[in-house]
């Protein structure tokens, strides 16, 4: 599945959806977005932000799936595209996972990347 | 391919000789001057955030403002180039790089995306080398430095000040020091186990070049962090400065290479009259067999 996300897009699966959705529910959040951003930092150069916000900034493209808005800022869309986030959890998960397809080498712990 | 016996000498021995023959001639405090160094201004609301991001020392705001040193490095944890810097205060921070060359800059610039962050030249100041065998200096050379950097050896200390060009007349003119050459200032270096870093240089890390107290080993993720952290942590720095000595000039980043491949390269050399010495970042394993013969590739 995740090969074939087109770039015009990042996709997010159902479990990430619901873990997002529980994280707003404890934040008491009824209006609520997912912004995944990237920024410079990490071990690889760029590390991966996650943040649930009110809405969209000005320069955010609006996704919509599984029922979750992803706002994702224009300049940092570049480094996302054709992204797929997932979550997995439990003693080997590793909470929330971007597979990236503009990364050409991730750091260990895979909150960062260089392209 | 040329091959080149390099007498590469001891260091307690070499160490002597070169106090014998250039420090202890040296008149102390002295000063070298470069003229035309350039300052940048890194401004925003997260403008601290962001070199400590990216860069290895703990980038915070002192109460007490000082000068130091952060490293920037690249994912492979090889330093690309050293920074040496000021924060003004929350949004502001100045600083100046070794290398002064503009594809510094231009990897700071790239990695602007979200942050609020822009880099302006600020001046070009003058780059005064101060030498002295003991930490005093005088008070108008650290209230006039933008930015201001100690570095120590057993037997020597060396201040860099950077300042603007009138007030280094004045301050110079209350109190005359001796001016050393370019070769002199050098050997001083040399002799400190400083180097400054060229872009030329690549492939070093910079726990391997006592850059260490630049480092921080609690802050979190940085550039490079995972490999620097990981040598530092599993004591697998497998290189060092020494001194070495030859016959032949070579040209930094001049690798050589013994019976067992690569072992080091060349980190400075300077000319002293029939032979160069300089430093080098050598193999541990290899400084045991420092009398072999070595083969400059």
């Amino acid at each position: 599945m995740t090969n074939k996300i087109p770039l015009n897009t990042i996709k997010i699966s159902e479990k990430a959806c619901e873990k997002v959705k529980e994280f707003a529910k404890n934040q008491s959040k009824e209006k609520f977005g997912l912004k995944v951003a990237v920024r410079a930092g990490g071990c690889s150069g760029l590390e991966y932000i996650l943040e649930i916000v009110d809405g969209p900034d000005d320069n955010d493209k609006v996704i919509s799936q599984n029922g979750l808005e992803i706002f994702i800022p224009k300049k940092a869309y570049v480094f996302l595209a054709g992204t797929y986030l997932d979550f997995s959890d439990g003693l080997n998960g590793k909470g929330f996972e971007f597979i990236n397809p503009n990364a050409k080498s991730s750091c260990g712990c895979g909150d960062s990347f260089s392209v | 391919m040329l091959s080149h016996h390099v007498v590469v000498e001891t260091l307690s021995q070499f160490k002597m000789l070169f106090l014998e023959n250039s420090i202890k001639t040296y008149k102390l405090p002295s000063i070298f001057i470069e003229p035309d160094q350039e300052i940048f201004r890194m401004t925003g609301k997260d403008a601290i955030s962001f070199l400590d991001r990216i860069s290895t020392n703990k980038i915070i705001t002192f109460a007490d403002i000082t000068s130091s040193k952060t490293i920037i490095a690249n994912n492979k944890g090889s330093i690309l180039d050293v920074l040496k810097y000021k924060i003004l205060d929350s949004e502001n921070l100045i600083f100046t790089f070794n290398s002064n060359n503009n594809e510094t800059i231009n990897h700071l610039n790239n990695y602007i995306i979200l942050d609020d962050v822009e880099i302006i030249f600020e001046n070009k100041l003058s780059k005064i080398s101060y030498f002295s065998k003991t930490e005093n200096i005088s008070k108008e050379f650290i209230n006039h430095s933008y930015i201001s950097n100690l570095d120590k050896s057993e037997d020597l200390f060396r201040y860099e000040l950077f300042i603007e060009p009138k007030n280094l007349t004045k301050i110079i003119n209350l109190k005359p020091l001796n001016i050393l050459s370019k070769s002199e200032k050098n050997f001083l270096e040399i002799f400190m186990k400083l180097f400054e870093y060229k872009s030329t240089l690549s492939k070093i890390n910079p726990l391997e070049t006592g850059l260490k107290n630049f480092i921080s080993f609690d802050k979190g993720c940085y550039v490079g962090q995972e490999v620097i952290a990981r040598l530092h942590n599993y004591k697998k720095v497998s290189r060092e400065i020494i001194y070495f000595k030859s016959n032949e000039m070579y040209k930094i980043n001049d690798s050589f290479k013994n019976k067992n491949g690569i072992s080091g390269k060349i980190l400075s050399i300077e000319n002293n009259n029939n032979y160069y010495i300089g430093l080098c970042l050598i193999k541990k394993k290899d400084i045991n067999n420092l009398n072999e013969n070595y083969i400059f590739i």
